[in-house]
């Protein structure tokens, strides 16, 4: 825990039982630490979570299963947080992991229309507005989401979208936080962990970043009362990727842009980068979002500086 | 020695006297340019960067050590190069402010004399943030080399955001088109964008007309070969006339420049007007810097001085 986040909080986030799907991932599992002395939280997810803290109960199964309708319809749940589209860890075809992944979130979608939840939290990504060369410097929530291979994500973050007006009475929350730091696996940290980090020749968009921490603290806000609709997320002020490389002390590897997918596979090989082929423009275009809706709807503010914020990077167990 | 040899010790001599006075003057030009240009930037660009946080770069990737460097280049070519002879700077009031010039040359020198312009004459010394077409952040190195010097991607976005900041904004209406005329259509204001207008309407910034002479003589293009464009990917690979020098002719001619800063002017209507009615207010934009450029061609006396 990062010295700005010493001061914890001591309010209950949300007056129901929350559940959180995806919780055995890295960031499920510090959000599960950050909010089980206050809230009461089951997990739900398809894999084991051995780590848990001990008064949190899991349910080790997936969305679309009987037995996760059974949580949700005995368990009197309030509030989800949904992490992100993928939780199981099956390697299985793209194709098919896709029509999982939207299969699991539209039955999730059903439980919340039947069962009297009151607050749906979605964590969605700032790359669903893909980069793009027509990008303006900072992205509103209203702008269209053209990122093209995130396979699930985009589509789940839509579901959610037309969830909103099927249920107005339902407090819906899409977060789409900038690319997160910390200990979480998110795409951008990983990239940024290898060494030499690899570059495209003559590209350095600005990138926003945010300490997972902070995106805790967001959640935790978006949960409270009366707090609905598209919210982006940034941390600290945006930094031109060369810099947060130099300021992880960590030197670049440029390689023409035009080659970049094709040199993608034998450095991944290498283990020279883990970039995933589908992020290959958010190091040429700038993807960065305005916040400024988080900010005055529940008053979010990133209290990790940028010191702090580019140093999690390193932040792996 | 006979009268013949002589004349050619005698014209040997002049030559060489004069290629020394020559050297001598270019020598002490730029000491002076050293001496007195250089230092006065500095404290010209420190007013620029203080504004920027601790991080070293603003929001949209300015990064103040990059623009040094650019700025001392483009005062050299502002001071010695083109010579550039600039009136009006103070009617470029502070606040947000839209700046609106004629475009040629088919490199975006105009651009960068008018940027220098306002970092080197004005009272206060100001940051245009000129707005480039969205095919400029796909070329490599060149939309780095623009994001750190303070060019900005053009969307209605990004300049209502700038101004709110209170900035300058720096656009040519005209376009690609009027960037890679040829030389018969010198002079000629091409059709104006109106994405200008909108924006001062919705935000109630001031335009600065301007009107710049001398960028349509630097490269004088005679033919633009259009469709190699398309299949190298480049908006224009013009033919101009000094191509003949071999490398040197890659070089813009070192024709005078001369910038007009016009009077301020305010527009009142509503910003989500039909075209037909923005286009009319457009126009006057357009024939204040028609005006300003015959009057300057009218007081040319030569291309060069």
């Amino acid at each position: 825990m990062t010295a700005s986040h010493a001061i914890m909080n001591k309010a209950r986030a949300f007056p129901g039982t929350i559940a959180i799907s995806g919780a055995a991932g890295r960031f499920g599992n510090l959000l599960i630490r950050r909010l089980h002395r206050t809230d009461d939280v089951v997990s739900i997810d398809p894999r084991d979570f051995n780590r848990r803290p001990a008064d949190v109960t899991h349910f080790k199964t997936e969305l679309r299963r009987r037995e996760c309708r059974n949580v949700f319809r005995t368990g009197n749940i309030r509030a989800v947080i949904q992490l992100g589209p993928y939780h199981s860890q099956e390697r299985r075809q793209e194709s098919s992991r896709f029509a999982t992944a939207i299969e699991n979130f539209s039955r999730l979608l059903d439980y919340c229309d039947k069962y009297a939840v009151e607050k749906l939290v979605l964590l969605s990504s700032a790359n669903v507005y893909g980069a793009r060369p027509s990008n303006p410097q900072f992205l509103t929530e209203e702008a269209p989401l053209l990122a093209s291979d995130l396979s699930a994500l985009r589509d789940v973050d839509m579901m959610a979208q037309s969830f909103f007006w099927k249920r107005p009475d339902i407090e819906t929350v899409i977060l789409r936080p900038a690319h997160v730091t910390g200990g979480v696996g998110g795409v951008m940290a990983r990239y940024l962990r290898t060494s030499p980090v690899m570059r495209l020749m003559g590209f350095d968009p600005m990138i926003q970043l945010i300490h997972e921490e902070d995106l805790v603290q967001a959640i935790r806000l978006a949960l409270g009362p009366g707090h609905r609709g598209v919210f982006n997320l940034a941390g600290p002020p945006p930094l031109p990727l060369s810099r947060i490389i130099e300021r992880l002390g960590r030197k670049s590897l440029p390689v023409p842009h035009f080659m970049a997918n094709r040199l993608l596979g034998p450095l991944r090989r290498l283990g020279r980068t883990n970039l995933d082929p589908a992020y290959v423009d958010y190091l040429r275009f700038v993807c960065m979002v305005e916040d400024s809706r988080a900010r005055t709807d529940f008053g979010y503010s990133p209290a990790c500086g940028t010191e702090e914020t580019i140093a999690a990077v390193d932040i792996w167990e | 020695m006979n009268t013949s040899e002589r004349q050619t010790m005698d014209s040997t001599d002049k030559l060489l006297s004069m290629t020394e006075s020559l050297i001598d003057k270019g020598g002490s030009a730029l000491r002076r340019f050293r001496e007195e240009v250089l230092i006065d930037l500095d404290g010209r660009l420190k007013v620029i960067s203080d504004k920027i946080g601790e991080d070293g770069v603003d929001p949209f990737g300015m990064d103040p050590e990059c623009l040094r460097r650019t700025a001392v280049a483009a005062s050299f070519l502002y001071k010695m190069y083109f010579r550039c002879s600039t009136v009006g700077i103070d009617n470029v009031p502070d606040g947000p402010v839209i700046i609106v010039a004629n475009h040629a040359g088919q490199l975006p020198i105009d651009g960068l004399m008018i940027t220098t312009a306002l970092i080197m004459e004005g009272e206060r010394p100001r940051l245009a943030r000129s707005m480039v077409d969205r095919w400029v952040p796909t070329v490599p190195f060149i939309s780095t080399f623009y994001a750190r010097n303070g060019v900005t991607l053009g969307t209605p976005e990004n300049a209502l955001l700038l101004l709110k900041r209170g900035e300058a904004l720096l656009t040519f209406p005209e376009g690609l088109a009027g960037i890679t005329k040829t030389v018969d259509k010198a002079y000629q204001l091409q059709k104006f964008g109106l994405g200008f207008m909108r924006l001062a309407l919705a935000t109630g910034a001031p335009i600065i007309p301007v009107s710049v002479l001398g960028s349509e003589e630097q490269y004088p293009t005679l033919y633009n070969l259009e469709s190699l464009g398309k299949i190298v990917g480049l908006p224009a690979v013009p033919i101009w006339a000094q191509m003949i020098v071999p490398v040197f002719g890659l070089l813009p001619l070192p024709v005078k420049y001369h910038l007009e800063f016009g009077e301020p002017m305010y527009f009142a209507s509503d910003d989500d007007e039909e075209d037909a009615t923005v286009s009319l207010l457009v126009d006057d934009v357009r024939v204040a810097i028609n005006d300003m450029l015959e009057d300057q061609r009218g007081q040319r006396r030569s291309l060069f001085w």
